[in-house]
């Protein structure tokens, strides 16, 4: 990962060869091999599924969850020639997207949040940064999903373009093309959200 | 560079430290006009520290590992769909259309037997002085049963209302608030715990009630509902505790106070509330 401490999980150090010796166990099912490969893929799905949902969606670990169970299950369609972390990242953020898309409970958390930040005397600075957040994570669902799922990996879980690419199997050019669509469309939500980039949080 | 291109590399190497000037003129000329990449350079900090690993993911990780391999035990995949044979398949379409259109055909000609036959309008003759508002007022207020519309068929019962659920009572706690009743949202979130009480809204609804109770200047009772939220480990955590600790204050029960401003910083560090539990720790240290 390029940022500074961003990309500093276990998962993004793992070893690509032990991985996909964990995920060859797991796939004869048997339960010790398929725990042991879940929690070696856990931290990179909990960091997409947080990336994508927020730290306090209410759906997060229900979401983690389903993630482990699509993971495991996907493996027979796998083809262990790529970059099974990435294949990994994708079923995540692609399962995190969809959550986010359909859940009424986000709204309530958006609620909740937005109502004990307005409410509560105890909110400082970073609600503003906070809710810029939220907004850019929900702006980023509606977008075409291939591009989202780039933008994803590129904007909230700061991956390099190569990357990017290693993790989705296409040419570099291609995820610039993804990354050039996305952007275009986000730029577009972002301005009828009446987004002002310099924005400070009031004091 | 084209104006729709985005200078990746460089947003890389900013993030990284790692521009020279020119190189950082080139950015900043970029930015200036595109907002996407300057909302990704300002919130890159925000996402790090949500991403960064938390003292709580082992945990979070293990309980959804073990709900995930309860699943897969109890509803394992079939791995392998049987092959059918594409006559069956064609043959079953071809008995589920004339199924369909036989049930459409039987429906549709009940129908039009049970319509209740055209009645001939009564014509009554009026003589012409009766004609008006006379007339009107000497309708008499029930038909006599030969002018009587025919009556309509009985409606037949409707499947049986949904019990109430834990998301409508979430839903109608919700907009009592919004309306300023708190007593009755309070009421409403006390009845969701305790009849949906392992579900995700009575969960929230604990943070809710707390939140309502600490400005009704209840701080006894926001507390205990801080304390539900926190113990069922609640999505607002932050919150929960910020609120807990304030209730304590407001009970006049200092060390508990400070334990929880510290209990706060400790376990979210990058809280929004950090800096007021900071400066709450500082105020009540120096009172003690």
């Amino acid at each position: 990962m390029i940022r500074a401490n961003g990309g500093a999980d276990a998962a993004s150090k793992a070893d690509p060869a032990a991985l996909d010796a964990l995920a060859r166990e797991a796939l004869g099912q048997e339960p010790e091999a398929v725990r042991r490969f879940v929690l070696a893929i856990a931290p990179t799905i909990r960091r997409a599924c947080r990336g994508v949902m927020g730290t306090r969606h209410t759906d997060l670990e229900d979401t983690i969850q389903d993630c482990f169970i699509d993971a495991t299950r996907g493996l027979p369609g796998y083809r262990f020639q790529g970059n099974l972390l990435g294949y990994v990242t994708r079923i995540a953020i692609n399962r995190a997207l969809a959550s986010r898309r359909r859940s009424v409970a986000r709204v309530r958390h958006l609620q909740l949040l937005e109502d004990l930040h307005d409410e509560s005397p105890l909110a400082d600075a970073n609600a503003g940064e906070m809710e810029r957040t939220e907004v850019v994570r929900d702006l980023i669902r509606r977008v075409r999903p291939i591009q989202a799922e780039t933008l994803v990996m590129r904007v909230v879980l700061g991956f390099s373009v190569e990357e990017i690419a290693a993790a989705t199997e296409v040419s570099v050019n291609t995820v610039k093309t993804r990354l050039r669509l996305g952007k275009k469309a986000l730029r577009q939500l972002l301005t009828w959200h009446a987004w002002e980039p310099e924005r400070k949080p009031p004091r | 560079m084209r104006a729709e291109e985005h200078p990746e590399e460089l947003i890389d190497r900013a993030m990284q430290g790692a521009l020279d000037p020119e190189a950082q003129a080139t950015l900043d000329r970029h930015l200036a006009g595109c907002t996407v990449c300057a909302a990704q350079l300002s919130l890159t900090p925000r996402f790090e520290r949500e991403l960064a690993p938390q003292a709580r993911d082992q945990a979070l990780d293990q309980r959804a590992l073990d709900a995930a391999m309860a699943r897969m035990q109890q509803a394992p995949r079939a791995t392998q769909r049987r092959a059918v044979p594409s006559w069956l398949r064609w043959a079953a379409a071809w008995a589920l259309l004339a199924c369909g259109v036989t049930a459409t055909a039987a429906v549709i000609g009940r129908r039009i037997v049970l319509r209740p036959p055209i009645q001939a309008p009564a014509t009554a003759v009026v003589p012409p002085e009766t004609r008006g508002e006379k007339v009107f007022e000497a309708m008499p207020e029930e038909f006599p049963p030969e002018l009587a519309p025919p009556k309509p068929p009985p409606v037949k019962a409707h499947a049986p209302v949904p019990a109430v659920t834990a998301a409508m009572l979430f839903e109608r706690g919700e907009k009592l608030r919004r309306e300023g009743r708190a007593d009755a949202a309070v009421a409403t979130y006390r009845q969701l715990q305790t009849k949906f009480p392992e579900t995700a809204e009575a969960r929230l609804s604990f943070a809710f009630a707390g939140q309502l109770l600490l400005k009704q200047r209840r701080p006894g009772d926001a507390l205990a509902q801080f304390d539900r939220h926190l113990k069922a480990g609640g999505e607002v955590g932050e919150e929960a505790l910020a609120g807990r600790a304030t209730a304590l204050e407001e009970l006049h029960r200092t060390a508990d106070a400070i334990a929880a401003w510290k209990s706060l910083l400790a376990r979210y560090p990058g809280s929004v509330y950090a800096g007021r539990a900071r400066a709450r720790l500082d105020a009540l240290t120096e009172t003690r």
